[in-house]
């Protein structure tokens, strides 16, 4: 444990944390608890507020439309988090396979990441625009289908999808290239002498080893298909068509800062507080037996 | 092996602590709107600049380059200093003048769109323009259908500006070359129809019509049908309990709107997506749209650099009846509650601002109608009108409007956002199939008057 006492004052280590705790207060556990309170009121813009108790949160048990929010973001946030680790991982394979023009390969994987969440969203956009959009021709040619993502629920959901999976793959691969690097050489000389494949040397020798990494990469992908993927479905879709893509973070968007329902906006931050919260503890609980830390 | 053991139980928990702020952060957002409640301004409002006048608006690009003129044309002839400042958007103007009455440090000005108007009389901190301009203004020389929409109990209770009603826009060129009459267009959907059809076929034009999905238009075609959208006068008489959709309009409508989806003849731009639906019609995607009479200027200058003729026509009707549209756009309003010498100055803005010369400006620089009887008068002597046939038309569209029909006048409901939120949203379901005509209709209806009985 010797590691851990830097400080021998503890005044001093006090002091050195106050500005982290005073910011958090202040800015984070301060309005996480007024939204809670919040959360038992009916607020509104130019009227008091009238205290009502729970029913808030009994209209979000009631209502279907919260109930398929909840649904889609669920699926979105699965489709996101597998679609981007699969995606990244063999990118980075690739990258690290290859003997020429490496650095190449590696800046254009990570372009994506580098724009802005917003800028991100308008270039996908107009990427995909149904009507205006360079990619939508060849897509309808590759696959026979009539991109019609505006009207179309499904497509919109899957497109939304694409790009939130493009924008992330760069920060999955800056991370997982730097876990693969640190895989000792020799093992990799061991697993050819031994005659391993290269899909196993993958995913039996590689991925083992990088499982810390992965795991950091399971939760930070899980918070960005929750909260970061925002950007998109504001931009492209706007929750629809008809709520197709209304995940939860825009649905609580939507009533707060458009339908000014400051109460039930706070009920629904509360239960997506419970429900990643609870997330969490699960892929904690679950990674403690898989994830490999060495030593 | 201690030494290995200790960073990699802080690295987990630095995982845990990162993961659960995170978590946290998302319930942070909400709770940065702690500004509910309280009740707003009464006597104790502040100017957020005490040395000059502050105008929030929403009017970017050449209407805003226009707006800015006019105020500085203010300074010149009054010496009041005026700060045009610029919000984005409606819902942005909207969203911070409720903040600001509700704290008591507000704008002296907020032009809010007219589909917002009820939300922002509800608080009652605001100020009906009428008693703090001078008796001796002429409020009797407003034309009818625009303060039919802002009075509120006879009183003029924020400042009509900018105001327009949508009208439809067609390629002349496509036209031709569909072997269309470009001197007749289509008055009715079904014409509409008909039109576009020829369009499509002979190859004109991708599509037939386009027009962003936005609720005014649902508007327009109650109002042109002479049919009211909500009851109690469309919220003027009373408070609305209901939406009315059990109707031949509605159903006419949304049967036609479904046909042209299914039949590829309508290009849907998306939802409250104005940009995408004009560069689908400039680009010749499209050989009609709908949208805003202000975009006349805008239009022929689009139409010019893509090298097509270009013209605009009535509104087309869901029948051949031809009532009038509604009122769109937005007006200035006052907050309650500032010192009587600063009221002085901000009669003078209004005034100048309704007066005959500015509106003319105003007009000829967007589009917008002037909304004094004086001032169209003026263009008429003028000749603007026959010089530019298209503001023509969409002067005709207002004028030969029957303003003693009830339906013409905009809805005026507390929870606008969400009822253009549930027309807007249902209106894909309805135009995409995904459910029955009948079922889109109901559900319409029911949604939008839980939101009016919860408001």
């Amino acid at each position: 444990m010797s590691t851990r006492e830097v400080f021998d004052s503890r005044r001093e280590a006090a002091a050195f944390l106050l500005p982290t705790i005073l910011i958090s207060v202040v800015f984070l556990y301060y309005p996480a608890v007024r939204a809670v309170g919040l959360s038992f009121y009916n607020a509104s813009f130019g009227r008091p507020n009238r205290f009502v108790g729970l029913e808030n949160f009994l209209r979000l048990v009631t209502s279907s439309d919260y109930h398929s929010s909840v649904l889609i973001t669920v699926l979105f946030a699965v489709i996101v988090l597998v679609g981007v680790m699969a995606f990244s991982l063999f990118v980075t394979f690739l990258i690290h396979e290859v003997d020429v023009g490496q650095s190449v390969y590696l800046v254009s994987a990570i372009w994506p990441y580098a724009l802005p969440p917003a800028v991100a969203g308008l270039v996908f956009l107009f990427l995909a625009h149904p009507t205006l959009g360079i990619l939508t021709h060849y897509v309808e040619l590759l696959f026979g289908i009539d991109v019609n993502w505006f009207s179309n629920g499904r497509q919109a959901f899957v497109v939304v999808a694409v790009a939130a999976i493009w924008k992330q793959v760069g920060y999955n691969v800056i991370f997982m290239i730097a876990a693969m690097n640190n895989i000792p050489d020799s093992l990799t000389e061991t697993a050819r002498l031994d005659g391993v494949g290269r899909v196993n040397r993958l995913l039996r020798v590689y991925v083992p080893l990088m499982t810390p990494t992965l795991f950091f990469l399971v939760i930070m992908n899980t918070i960005y298909a929750f909260f970061q993927t925002f950007a998109f479905v504001d931009l492209m879709t706007g929750g629809g068509p008809s709520g197709a893509t209304n995940i939860l973070i825009y649905d609580l968007y939507r009533s707060a800062f458009q339908f000014y329902d400051f109460g039930l906006a706070s009920a629904k931050s509360v239960v997506l507080f419970v429900v990643v919260g609870a997330l969490m503890y699960v892929q904690f609980r679950v990674s403690d037996k898989y994830t490999h830390f060495g030593g | 092996m201690p030494e290995d053991g200790d960073p990699v139980t802080s690295r987990r928990t630095v995982l845990k602590g990162s993961g659960a702020a995170l978590t946290a952060g998302a319930t942070g957002l909400a709770g940065c709107l702690g500004f509910g409640g309280g009740g707003g301004g009464g006597s104790s409002a502040q100017p957020v600049n005490e040395d000059s006048l502050t105008v929030w608006h929403a009017m970017g690009g050449g209407l805003g380059e226009t707006l800015n003129d006019l105020g500085s044309q203010f300074e010149e002839e009054t010496g009041i200093s005026i700060s045009m400042e610029f919000q984005d958007s409606y819902e942005n103007v909207l969203t911070n003048f409720l903040g600001a009455l509700d704290s008591g440090e507000v704008p002296d000005f907020a032009q809010i769109d007219s589909l917002f108007a009820k939300q922002v009389l509800d608080t009652e901190a605001v100020e009906p323009v009428e008693e703090i301009i001078s008796d001796d203004f002429p409020t009797d020389d407003f034309l009818d259908n625009v303060t039919d929409f802002f009075q509120v109990d006879g009183t003029l209770a924020s400042l009509p500006f900018n105001n327009s009603n949508a009208i439809m826009y067609y390629n002349r060129t496509a036209f031709e070359e569909a072997g269309l009459d470009p001197d007749s267009p289509p008055q009715t959907l079904q014409e509409v129809r008909e039109y576009s059809q020829a369009l499509v076929d002979e190859g004109a034009t991708e599509y037939g019509i386009t027009w962003p999905n936005h609720v005014w238009f649902v508007e327009h075609w109650y109002s042109m049908d002479g049919q009211l959208l909500f009851d109690a006068e469309n919220g003027h008489g009373d408070d609305p309990t209901t939406l009315r959709t059990d109707n031949e309009t509605a159903r006419g409508l949304y049967e036609w709107w479904r046909g042209m989806a299914e039949d590829g003849l309508y290009s849907n731009p998306g939802i409250e997506a104005w940009g995408e639906a004009t560069s689908t019609f400039l680009t010749q995607t499209a050989g009609m749209l709908l949208t805003s009479t202000a975009f006349v200027a805008g239009a022929q200058e689009g139409a010019q650099d893509e090298g097509f003729e270009i013209d605009n026509a009535l509104y087309p009707g869901v029948s051949d009846k031809q009532v009038g549209p509604v009122i769109g756009g937005a007006s200035f309003f006052v907050p309650d509650g500032l010192p009587d010498d600063r009221r002085e100055d901000i009669a003078a803005f209004l005034e100048f601002m309704a007066s005959p010369e500015a509106q003319v400006q105003w007009h000829k620089g967007t589009g917008y109608y002037p909304i004094r009887q004086e001032a169209v008068s003026q263009l008429e002597s003028d000749g603007w009108f026959e010089e530019n046939p298209m503001f023509r038309t969409a002067m005709d569209q207002l004028t030969e409007s029957d303003t003693s029909n009830p339906a013409t006048r905009r809805m005026l409901v507390g929870p606008a956002r969400q009822a253009q939120t549930t027309i807007q949203d249902t209106s894909v379901e309805l135009f995409n199939g995904d459910v029955s005509i009948d079922e889109g209709l109901q559900s319409m209806k029911s949604d939008v008057e839980e939101e009016l009985e919860r408001y």
